[in-house]
């Protein structure tokens, strides 16, 4: 292979240009555009944990409600009992 | 360097930069980055018109970010390997096994023929950029050249078969 074959072999390797994201990342343009058109390279396993994660804190969110309401009633039933059946020391004379 | 000929010097010499860092890293991902820290480089440190072209102290700035990846990954012990043979290249399209072919050869050679023959630095050019002598980076390229006669010695074969 002579010079001029390798090179004309060399040429047929092509590279790309520079995506816009480098323009992005090295002129630095304000932060209000970046919300506009920014994007955030997120790494799958990450995702899929975030992901669980919400879907988790809401299912266990969702399943606790009925059961807050039912300790609420609960305690309020236990208070209640205590002060039925407190004996008389503690009675509101003894206090006053 | 104010922020109208740093933003002029970035336009200019963004896809060379890019291109090269690339071609070094096998990476687009690598490539941005690679030459992100070039371009900030310039932009803290500026620019003295003394110091030759600026597109090869960008190559400069490009070169040793790749290398310093390289050798966090260890991948720099072999620098040069004079002894080195790039294996044939059979079975591809050309610009595969040109690919191939270049990404094989070790990381010193690779570099100034990239500078060459892609980015048509000069030899003194690619002496600045990659910090060594002319009769070095000649040395190198010689080397290099060989080592990728050699590898793509069957695509010669398949072309002629083809005519």
């Amino acid at each position: 292979m002579n010079d001029d074959e390798l090179k004309h072999a060399l040429r047929q390797w092509k590279a790309p240009d520079a995506p816009a994201s480098l323009e992005r990342r090295v002129l630095r343009e304000p932060w209000w555009r970046w919300l506009l058109t920014g994007s955030v390279r997120v790494p799958v396993p990450a995702l899929i944990a975030a992901a669980v994660l919400v879907v988790s804190l809401y299912a266990v969110r969702t399943q606790r409600l009925p059961i807050s309401c039912a300790s609420g009633v609960g305690s309020m039933k236990y208070v209640a009992m205590v002060v039925c059946h407190a004996p008389s020391h503690y009675s509101t004379d003894s206090v006053m | 360097m104010d922020r109208d000929e740093f933003r002029a010097a970035f336009e200019l010499h963004k896809n060379a930069v890019y291109r090269f860092a690339w071609r070094m890293t096998n990476s687009p991902e690598a490539a941005e980055d690679v030459a992100q820290e070039a371009f900030l480089s310039l932009w803290k440190g500026g620019f003295d018109t003394s110091r030759g072209e600026l597109r090869g102290y960008l190559f400069g700035a490009a070169r040793n970010q790749v290398r310093k990846r390289w050798r966090d990954a260890s991948r720099w012990a072999e620098l040069d390997e004079d002894a080195f043979v790039v294996p044939a290249v059979d079975g591809f399209e050309t610009s595969e096994a040109v690919e191939a072919a270049v990404r094989a050869l070790p990381p010193l050679q690779r570099e100034v023929l990239v500078l060459s023959e892609y980015e048509d630095l000069s030899l003194e050019e690619i002496a600045r950029a990659v910090g060594a002598e002319v009769g070095t980076v000649k040395s190198r390229l010689f080397r290099a050249r060989e080592n990728l006669r050699r590898a793509l010695s069957p695509l010669r074969e398949v072309n002629h078969e083809r005519r």
